[in-house]
């Protein structure tokens, strides 16, 4: 029994430490914004949207491609609340993004 | 020679979509452009190949090394741990993967894009598991053996998979410039394609 939590341990330890050196090496920049987006949708990554997952349609907001009532879980107080975020965060160059309720 | 042997017959004759059948999900998925068929074939070719290196390795000196006793009403009975072999083999692929997901969307990021979904699931791309599990745990079926011959066997099951994919992508670019009856369009007339190369690459069964 101990050999196998050792070696579990192990395995996932050195994986790890490689995943995570080289996510460090080859970090992309993204939109600042996007992560908030993300938190504020309903993560159900249902696919309602016809955006794949929530990280999907909120780089479609992002893009200005989607409207937010595409979003079937989200309720009334997501789409204010994200309209609300777009309208006083711009992104890194100072543009504000639009969006379509 | 025999290495020869071995790359043929696995690119080939018992080529890993055609005639395994494994991985038919992106088959039929990231098949419709040439550009990006030829990615994945070449991100599926370095998936598999490093993770059934690693796999063999970590099969022979760890999981086949190492044994673990249970005390049981029958007295006490000592396994290898070769029943985490699954769990292993998954875990070095997962972490392979994310890697290449990375290293894609650092360096490529319209083929990021192109490939979507189709390239976080390599992951469960049975192929990939497939020839893992195949070159480990069933080794006598395949009748490889030794490391080298098990990564020629890889190698050659995962050109065969890209030469295959790419092959039926050329094929469905072509295909768009005729008229299909609007029921036959898409998959439907991918799948009768496929039987078709299916039964071309049969006849490289005579010669081996």
């Amino acid at each position: 029994m101990q050999v196998v939590i050792i070696l579990a341990v192990a395995l996932s330890l050195i994986l790890a430490v490689i995943l995570s050196f080289a996510s460090s090496v080859l970090e992309v920049e993204e939109d600042p914004r996007l992560q908030d987006i993300i938190d504020m949708l309903p993560n159900a990554n249902c696919g309602a949207c016809g955006n794949p997952g929530c990280k999907g349609m909120a780089e479609a907001i992002l893009r200005e491609d989607a409207k937010l009532s595409q979003c079937k879980p989200g309720d009334q107080d997501m789409r204010e609340a994200i309209a609300e975020y777009l309208a006083e965060t711009p992104n890194e160059s100072g543009e504000f993004t639009k969006t379509k309720m | 020679m025999e290495y020869i042997a071995i790359a043929f017959g696995a690119i080939f004759v018992n080529n890993v979509v055609l005639n395994q059948f494994y991985g038919l999900c992106p088959f039929l998925g990231v098949s419709t452009k040439k550009s990006s068929a030829l990615s994945m074939g070449m991100a599926v070719t370095f998936v598999i190949t490093l993770s059934t290196m690693i796999s063999y390795l970590i099969y022979h000196n760890v999981l086949l090394k190492y044994t673990m006793t249970l005390n049981t009403e029958f007295g006490e009975i000592t396994y290898n741990l070769s029943f985490l072999s699954t769990i292993v083999f998954i875990l070095v692929i997962a972490s392979f993967v994310q890697l290449v997901e990375m290293f894609i969307k650092k360096f490529s990021a319209p083929l990021y894009s192109a490939l979507g979904v189709y390239l976080p699931l390599i992951t469960t791309n049975c192929a990939v598991l497939g020839v893992a599990i195949d070159t480990t745990v069933n080794s006598e079926r395949i009748g490889v053996e030794g490391f080298w011959q098990v990564t020629i066997y890889a190698l050659g099951i995962s050109l065969g998979y890209a030469v295959v994919i790419f092959i039926f992508s050329a094929i469905r670019e072509e295909m768009m410039a005729y008229p299909i009856k609007k029921n036959w369009q898409g998959i439907p007339i991918a799948l009768i394609t496929a039987f078709i190369m299916a039964m071309v690459f049969y006849g490289f069964g005579g010669m081996v």
